[in-house]
């Protein structure tokens, strides 16, 4: 990766970022929650959404802008256009 | 920390969820039970917040509180409770305060029922209070054991314990000015006399018994001026003094296996635990034997005696194959040569000078019978006072004459 790829990453707060382990997703720049239920957690990131489905999904951890959910991760899906 | 978990039922969850990231409170383990109603937990400082970010719309209703102040709030209401843990506290500290238990080490010729009667006297018992001036009580002891040559108290907790190193037996003390002899502590060849005061009646290479006597202290007085009735010739009386060396043998029998016993593992084992709570004790290897023979192991976890005397161990059996061994000699001479060290320290007096040593075995039935001589030089001199009464009256009358 360059240095300029990494620095649009690190810097780049209102894109989607996650981190996606077993059974246990990490959700960064997390702005609003649109649509939170057991099976589908939707978050807008500032330009685009994240929308996560799976069972029995549980927020584990919702702070600064951050949101970990752990469950059985079926589907992440990232929609909207902020180009 | 203090943590609240509630039950919001409302419409729109995601709507409170994302004032609440904006707002900044932190949230924790958000379980929605179904479109109208999640709980969710959070920490007490942002409670206020919170309420006031849900307004009219959701209706919040705490199901627990967990943390230190949650805790300390239901203790302290409970007043009863209260008053137990203070007492129990008390209790404790209490208990604290005295010596429950005093363990002795170190003693040989004294008995320890006798070492703890003094210790009572000198103010250490069990039972008495830990504040106790420990130097008093030492010094009070060596003005009770003459012999003591060293005592140490050491408090670990509420255990005290005693060492104590005892010195030799003190050799009592003769009179300077009364007339004395010396004679053989014990039998041996004689090897040197030094007279210091009176006279040796022994030579080299005599045997001495018990009670001989090696330096006199009646001087027969030889006084050429004048003469003296041969029969009952005039004495000085005087108090001897000097060394007798001698050789004293030894002989010691000890016995030894001719057979050894081997224990060779052979990997099977089976673990367990014991309990011992005061005088019950529950033992796992004692209802579980699958071995026919084992080895026992046993690991302390925890021991305790104060509060409560708790005791918990695991152990394992290791299962053994027994088997037995003619011994060789070597082994059985090493270790009869261990057994002469240990009669040499135990039965020779320290001043001895080893000279020989021989170790003669003889072997019977099932065992080795051990027999060591050793050989040692050794003062045997003991000073004995003796009265001349009677042998100094006539004397007296004697010199009298003669002085005439």
């Amino acid at each position: 990766m360059f240095i300029k790829d990494e620095l649009i990453y690190d810097f780049s707060i209102n894109m989607p970022r996650i981190l996606v382990g077993g059974k246990t997703a990490i959700l960064d720049n997390v702005k609003k929650i649109v649509l939170i239920s057991n099976n589908n957690v939707v978050v807008s990131c500032g330009r685009k959404y994240i929308s996560v489905t799976g069972r029995d999904l549980i927020v584990r951890q919702l702070a600064e802008e951050r949101m970990l959910i752990s469950g059985n991760i079926d589907n992440i899906e990232f929609y909207g256009s902020g180009e | 920390m203090h943590y609240i978990t509630v039950l919001v039922e409302g419409f729109d969850p995601q709507k409170l969820l994302s004032l609440c990231l904006k707002e900044g409170i932190a949230l924790w383990n958000i379980h929605i039970r179904s479109d109208l109603e999640m709980t969710l937990k959070l920490e007490a400082k942002d409670w206020k917040k919170f309420m006031r970010l849900k307004g009219n719309r959701y209706r919040v209703t705490i199901l627990s509180e967990k943390g230190i102040k949650p805790l300390l709030k239901r203790a302290f209401s409970n007043k009863t409770a209260l008053i137990g843990v203070a007492l129990f506290i008390f209790l404790i500290y209490f208990q604290s305060l005295f010596i429950s238990e005093i363990r002795i080490y170190g003693y040989k010729s004294y008995t320890e029922r006798e070492i703890r009667e003094k210790l009572k006297y000198a103010g250490l018992y069990e039972g008495c209070s830990k504040s106790i001036d420990l130097d008093k009580v030492e010094i009070d002891m060596y003005k009770q054991f003459e012999d003591l040559s060293w005592i140490g108290i050491e408090l670990k907790g509420n255990l005290a314990e005693v060492t104590i190193v005892e010195g030799t037996k003190p050799i009592p003390i003769v009179d300077k000015e009364q007339p004395c002899h010396i004679v053989a502590a014990k039998e041996g060849y004689i090897e040197k006399t030094i007279a210091r005061e009176g006279k040796g009646v022994v030579e080299k290479g005599d045997f001495v018994r018990e009670g001989d006597l090696l330096i006199t202290g009646m001087i027969p007085i030889e006084d050429k001026t004048y003469t003296q009735d041969p029969e009952n010739p005039g004495y000085r009386y005087v108090h001897a003094d000097g060394e007798v060396y001698a050789k004293t043998i030894y002989r010691f029998v000890y016995y030894q296996e001719k057979e050894e016993l081997h224990k060779d593992l052979t990997g099977r084992e089976m673990p367990g635990f014991s309990i011992r709570i005061g005088d019950l004790t529950f033992n796992s290897a004692d209802i579980f034997r699958p071995f026919n023979s084992a080895i026992y192991e046993e690991t302390v976890l925890i021991n305790t005696v104060r509060p409560f005397p708790i005791e918990f161990a695991t152990n394992k059996q290791k299962e053994v194959k027994l088997r037995k061994q003619t011994r060789d000699h070597k082994d059985i001479e090493k270790r009869a040569k261990q057994q002469l060290r240990e009669a040499i320290k135990e039965y020779i007096p320290e001043s001895a000078q080893i000279l020989n040593n021989s170790l003669k075995f003889s072997e019977e039935e099932n065992i080795i019978e051990v027999v060591i001589m050793v050989e040692a030089l050794e003062d045997i001199g003991k000073k004995i006072i003796f009265k001349p009464a009677i042998e100094s009256e006539e004397g007296n009358s004697e010199l009298g004459e003669s002085t005439e």
